[in-house]
């Protein structure tokens, strides 16, 4: 685990999908590479006996503009291939050491956080100031495992009743890494065949009832997929089995029978807004009213209004449910933002640098999203002229350093193993720090109408943080010239895969109009 | 195996579709295989038997994360007339051995509201406590117990004391305590303000920079429709902004930035205890204190 780390080199992702996926969102200089990278291009061929030298000529760096790094000053010559690597920068002290106030009184909840941190800062510091690659050929070959592996093993039977969570992990982390899943579609499509019932929606596997979680995930496989792979779902059916779940609240049953909390409304949300099903006869009436009265004295939000904890699993699914109904700048009319903000801003702990659920928890590698996926939709919420309100820096140190398993797939900490939600959920996260979004409406994307499907999700603009162009926090671009290798695809900030998958979701469904 | 036992000889197994190209397929045992294939069957007939009820006993102990099989049993428990307290001694065992599981708790409260009788919850959920006194589903499930059985006055605050001296950090407790204090749409007395103000700041004694006391007290100040001000006092003894280095509370300090913002003359104590906390109390935090600098600048200017 500590001493054969690879040696730091940019390695090319392995599917690169970068080009001609991204034309509708800004993208930055496509032929940009940095010195140190080029050196080690060349290193690499030039010791690799079967291929020849690889030639490079100055004129391949093009040093535009708007983007320098700190290498770019380095004297380059090919007759003079040696180029001093750039030294990482210092890791800041907020990451190498405790925080400057501890209580000595000793509780449980002290004791834990403490053990926390002395398990994640060996983790942090081990490869002196380096920052460690992202595994990204070890993390698809664990996903892949989840989906091609004939069988799963039987233990994880636990997982019955969830695999379309399984399918939905697994294909959305493979995305993220540049996978194209569309070769997925036909086993996709038949896997959803016979958990679709006919009474409307999707159980969590053959003979399941209908439950709102496993049709969450199923709808966003097949979206995933692409290709019209949603038309396997009814919509009609669909639609009445929503209206047998929906409560007089404002809330939605996750079964038939089953409990009540704000992640059955972001699912029925998702679902509907991506299926453009028409909200009469009172399908959301009372939704927005239940999603408010659910944030809770600390700012965060919590399952129920009923007096539990603001939470941050909830907190997504209620703010991604409000995002789904208006534009972001409108929640700041709805919600007590202030309180919002700080409840979520004091989720990020320093030295560790990642993301907690509650108050006095400790940090976890999913709450990437559910924490960290937030925060798209609050900074464009209060405008984005202010700049980043967290510490991306932080979240990326803990993700890199803390969360990879060194045999595949990401974790909650260093002492859990990797599983398929934590891969997912840990590589969503790292895209949020990847990646700034904003909202643009268009003569659809408004404010949800009593009566039509929910259009506002659909306004959603993202770009690369990219250095000199936005002013945004770039981290690890700025401090890493050669860091493209980190890099993984933007996800929708409301629905966690990937924005072209949105937009063909989208276009698919103009038919229904 | 039941394709061995006669007093299923009448019933046909419903063998699993899971389609041509399947997707995260699980090998199952043939144990699990089995059973799940004769509650097919069973549910395609909507059967409420004791045969039923013994499948779904045998399903959940292999699979406790089963929502259909659990709501399965709810009906069948229930058309039967079962013993609910032989119910709820069952599902006890199962809690403690499945801690994070939604069905089980969900369970649990349709068992009880039939029931109508919440004896003996109190000490199982203190018994669920000493395994992980922050379990959100216990919590949820209390306080369900106390809406549903009108118990805001019956020892609850005195268990969220007694949690709060094991472990005052506990944020589950206080959490708790507010909707004890708040959410029975009762009244803020100036009374119960001074009680909480003092609860709070002997809690804050002990461990300054825990934050839930003050998240706490925030909270019952905003919903008293009281200013912040009323803790000035506590906040400037664990954050002296003339002395800083004696600060023991990088809280304390957020609240006194609030509090001066309001003040256009103290605007600047606001602005030195906000790069207090960026540039020493609570660093990683720093731009969202430097957001709130340019709020303030903003409503300044
Ligand atoms: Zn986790």
């Amino acid at each position: 685990m500590s001493s054969n780390e690879p040696s730091r080199r940019p390695r090319r992702p392995v599917s690169a999908t970068k080009k001609g996926t991204r034309a509708r969102f800004p993208t930055r200089p496509a032929t940009m590479s940095s010195p140190s990278a080029l050196f080690e291009e060349l290193l690499e061929s030039s010791l690799n006996s079967d291929a020849p030298p690889k030639k490079i000529s100055i004129s391949s760096y093009k040093k535009t503009s708007s983007y320098t790094t700190a290498g770019a000053e380095y004297p380059f010559h090919p007759g003079n291939p040696y180029v001093p690597p750039p030294m990482p920068p210092q890791i800041p002290d907020v990451f190498r050491s405790y925080p400057v106030l501890r209580d000595t009184y000793q509780t449980k909840s002290q004791k834990d956080q403490d053990q926390t941190v002395s398990e994640v800062l060996p983790h942090i510091t081990k490869r002196g100031n380096a920052l460690p690659a992202l595994k990204r050929e070890k993390h698809i070959a664990f996903l892949e495992s989840g989906l091609d592996e004939e069988q799963l093993p039987d233990y994880m039977v636990s997982l019955d009743a969830s695999r379309p969570w399984i399918v939905y992990w697994c294909l959305t982390g493979l995305s993220l890494l540049g996978v194209d899943i569309s070769r997925y579609r036909n086993k996709v499509i038949s896997t959803f065949t016979p958990i679709q019932n006919a009474t409307g929606g999707f159980g969590g596997g053959h003979g399941q009832m209908s439950h709102l979680a496993g049709t969450y995930a199923a709808v966003l496989s097949l979206a995933s997929v692409g290709g019209s792979a949603l038309s396997l779902v009814n919509r009609i059916s669909m639609l009445k089995w929503l209206h047998s779940i929906k409560n007089p609240n404002g809330s939605f049953k996750v079964c038939i029978g089953g409990e009540t909390d704000v992640r059955g409304i972001y699912c029925a949300l998702t679902v509907i807004s991506l299926l453009r099903l028409p909200t009469d006869n009172g399908l959301l009436k009372k939704t927005t009213e239940y999603l408010i009265s659910c944030q809770t004295y600390e700012g965060g939000f919590a399952a129920t209004p009923g007096g539990n904890e603001a939470h941050g699993g909830y907190t997504f699914c209620a703010l991604a449910a409000l995002a789904i109904l208006y534009p972001p700048e409108k929640l700041k009319e709805l919600i007590d933002m202030d309180a919002l903000l700080r409840w979520m801003s004091a989720r990020q702990y320093g030295p560790e640098g990642g993301l907690s659920g509650r108050t006095n928890k400790l940090v976890d590698g999913c709450y990437s999203t559910w924490i960290g996926g937030c925060w798209p939709l609050v900074e464009a919420a209060l405008g984005c002229e202010t700049g980043s309100l967290w510490n991306r820096e932080g979240l990326v140190r803990y993700i890199m350093a803390a969360t990879q398993n060194d045999k595949g797939g990401l974790r909650d900490k260093p002492s859990k193993n990797s599983d398929f939600y934590h891969t997912n959920y840990v590589l969503l996260g790292l895209s949020g720090t990847q990646h700034r979004h904003w909202y643009e409406a268009d003569e659809e994307t408004k404010e949800w109408e009593e009566g039509l499907p929910p259009m506002a999700p659909f306004g959603w603009k993202v770009e690369e943080t990219t250095p000199g162009v936005t002013g945004w926090e770039t981290w690890p671009d700025s401090r890493w010239g050669d860091s493209k290798t980190d890099r993984v695809e933007a996800a929708h900030p409301v629905f966690n895969i990937k924005h072209e998958m949105v937009e063909e979701a989208r276009n698919w469904a103009e038919s229904f109009l | 195996m039941y394709q061995e036992r006669p007093e299923w000889e009448d019933v046909i197994p419903l063998p699993q579709d899971d389609g041509a190209l399947p997707l995260a397929q699980i090998a199952y045992t043939d144990e699990y295989a089995e059973a799940m294939s004769y509650l097919r069957a069973l549910m395609a007939k909507d059967e409420h038997s004791e045969r039923a009820l013994e499948i779904t006993e045998h399903i959940i102990e292999m699979n406790p994360a089963h929502y259909t099989v659990w709501l399965y049993r709810a009906n069948i428990v229930f058309a039967l007339g079962k013993d609910l307290r032989k119910e709820v001694e069952w599902l006890n065992e199962k809690a403690l051995r499945h801690e994070k599981n939604y069905q089980i708790w969900h369970h649990r409260q349709l068992i009880i509201d039939k029931l109508d009788d919440s004896t003996g919850e109190a000490d199982f959920i203190a018994k669920m406590f000493q395994k992980d006194a922050k379990n959100y589903h216990v919590w949820s499930y209390r306080q369900w117990l106390v809406k549903r059985f009108g118990l805001w006055e019956k020892g609850e605050l005195e268990y969220v004391e007694y949690l709060l001296e094991q472990d005052v950090r506990n944020n589950s407790a206080w959490s708790h305590r507010f909707f004890l204090v708040c959410g029975n749409g009762q009244e803020l007395t100036e009374e119960i303000v001074q009680r909480e103000l003092g609860y709070v700041s002997d809690n804050i004694f002990l461990a300054p920079q825990n934050p839930s006391p003050w998240n706490y007290i925030r909270g019952i100040l905003q919903r008293a429709k009281l200013p912040m001000s009323r803790i000035e006092k506590t906040c400037t003894y664990y954050a002296p902004l003339d002395n800083p280095e004696k600060i023991k509370s990088s809280h304390a300090l957020d609240i006194l930035a609030e509090i001066y913002s309001t003040i256009p003359e103290q605007k600047d104590l606001a602005i030195q205890s906000l790069d207090l906390l960026s540039s020493t109390y609570d660093p990683i935090r720093t731009n969202y204190w430097n957001y709130r600098k340019t709020q303030i600048q903003k409503a300044a200017a």
